[in-house]
């Protein structure tokens, strides 16, 4: 049904439906349509619709790529649709518009992550001025609810990889438990509280420019490193917790894991005079476990391809591809292993 | 020619016809072949093997 005040525009590609004029009717119908998440989502209306793309600056029908399983058309118009249905404000669309650009480089394999038996979902990680602009969380809680930014670009993201991937049953997403980041996980760098380089700096970009960086996340495991004195000590728990032998990086030997320590963390590390490498070089020493630990009665040795050198099996091909992330909350009390799915590697897009 | 496990089967099926490859030809490997006894794995490669050439020749 059309709305006053959008009979100038071009017409929209997308079906239009009329359904019950009531919360309860629109959701019964994106149920029966199987074009949501579960969750009560926000009608896409063409008034609505309009406005997200009129915020992109772009046509509606401009071409952003394809996702994968089963390549379905990311026009800018789809991704409003399932921006708005998120709960996303129009401001949201130029990072959303940027992480499906993110999606079409072949290194980040968006239809293995969508068909996998591996829980991991497409988590993206803002970085730049914009996370102020669009008041994105990268503090207290910045994986838990509160944040608008945080909740609905994360699940705008899900809606595209369900609508437009088309990843929305156990016939294309073979994901044995799935994980409560598969509904949401959006969250920014707390840049302005970091002694170092935020990842979009690490990665080439300059520190003015916004970017949103995707990559495939398996799940997170709290590191309570509160009753430790030292950082060093902080820093040994954290290796601790990424060299469990059933994750996917230790047992392909690929991907980049994360680890997401708190400023107080990242302070305590810079007056003991270390760098970002510094800390992910310690992680990545103290991480490593003999390889005699994985005996092929454990693991079938043929499916393998760990990272072993001098006889130590270690999480990454290398220091540098472990992720650090400053975020969160202020105190050294907490930190968070982002373990990935492996067969996959994340990809940074800046956001214009 | 994919070779995939027959877990995977039905998404090689579906990934094959989105990409517009509604016919392509799928052989389809056990998840589990490690349990196999010593005979039972070599008649499953004859069988895969003559599978997989049967289809590469027909592609030709």
């Amino acid at each position: 049904m059309q709305e006053t005040g959008v009979t100038s525009r071009p017409p929209l590609q997308s079906e239009v439906i009329e359904v019950e004029d009531s919360p309860e009717g629109v959701h019964a119908e994106v149920l029966a349509r199987e074009w949501g998440d579960g969750l009560p989502v926000v009608p896409p209306t063409a008034e609505r619709v309009w406005r997200m793309i009129e915020a992109s600056g772009r046509a509606a029908d401009e071409v952003i790529g394809t996702v994968g399983p089963m390549q379905g058309v990311a026009t800018v118009e789809k991704i409003a649709v399932n921006a708005i249905m998120a709960g996303c404000r129009p401001a949201y669309m130029p990072v959303l518009i940027a992480a499906v650009r993110g999606l079409q480089e072949p290194r980040f394999n968006v239809d293995a992550v969508q068909g996998t038996t591996n829980p991991c979902t497409v988590a993206l990680l803002i970085n730049g001025p914009m996370r102020h602009t669009l008041g994105v969380n990268c503090g207290r809680d910045c994986l838990g609810p509160g944040s608008q930014a945080n909740a609905t670009i994360g699940r705008a993201m899900r809606l595209i990889l369900l609508n437009i991937g088309g990843a929305k049953d156990e016939l294309m997403d073979k994901a044995i438990h799935g994980f409560p980041g598969k509904y949401t996980c959006c969250f920014g760098e707390d840049e302005e509280h970091s002694p170092w380089e935020p990842l979009h700096v690490e990665r080439g970009f300059a520190p003015q420019q916004s970017t949103v960086t995707i990559f495939a996340l398996s799940g997170t495991l709290n590191v309570l490193t509160a009753t430790c004195v030292h950082i060093r000590d902080m820093l040994v728990l954290m290796a601790d917790a990424m060299n469990h032998m059933g994750s996917n990086n230790i047992l392909l030997g690929r991907g980049e894991p994360g680890m997401l320590m708190t400023s107080g963390h990242a302070d305590l590390a810079a007056r003991q005079g270390m760098s970002k490498l510094d800390v992910k070089r310690f992680l990545y020493e103290h991480s490593a476990f003999p390889k005699s630990r994985l005996s092929k009665d454990l693991v079938r040795q043929q499916r393998i391809k760990p990272v072993i050198k001098d006889g130590m099996v270690h999480v990454a091909r290398r220091p540098e591809d472990i992720m650090l992330v400053v975020a969160g909350g202020p105190e050294p009390y907490h930190a968070v292993f982002l373990p990935t799915f492996g067969d996959s590697w994340m990809v940074t897009t800046e956001i214009v | 020619v994919a070779l995939v496990t027959e877990r995977f089967e039905d998404l090689a099926h579906s990934v094959a016809r989105a990409r517009g490859k509604n016919n392509f030809p799928i052989v389809v490997w056990p998840a589990n072949v490690e349990e196999l006894s010593e005979a039972e794995l070599r008649a499953l490669a004859d069988r895969t093997f003559d599978d997989l050439v049967s289809r590469l020749t027909k592609l030709a």
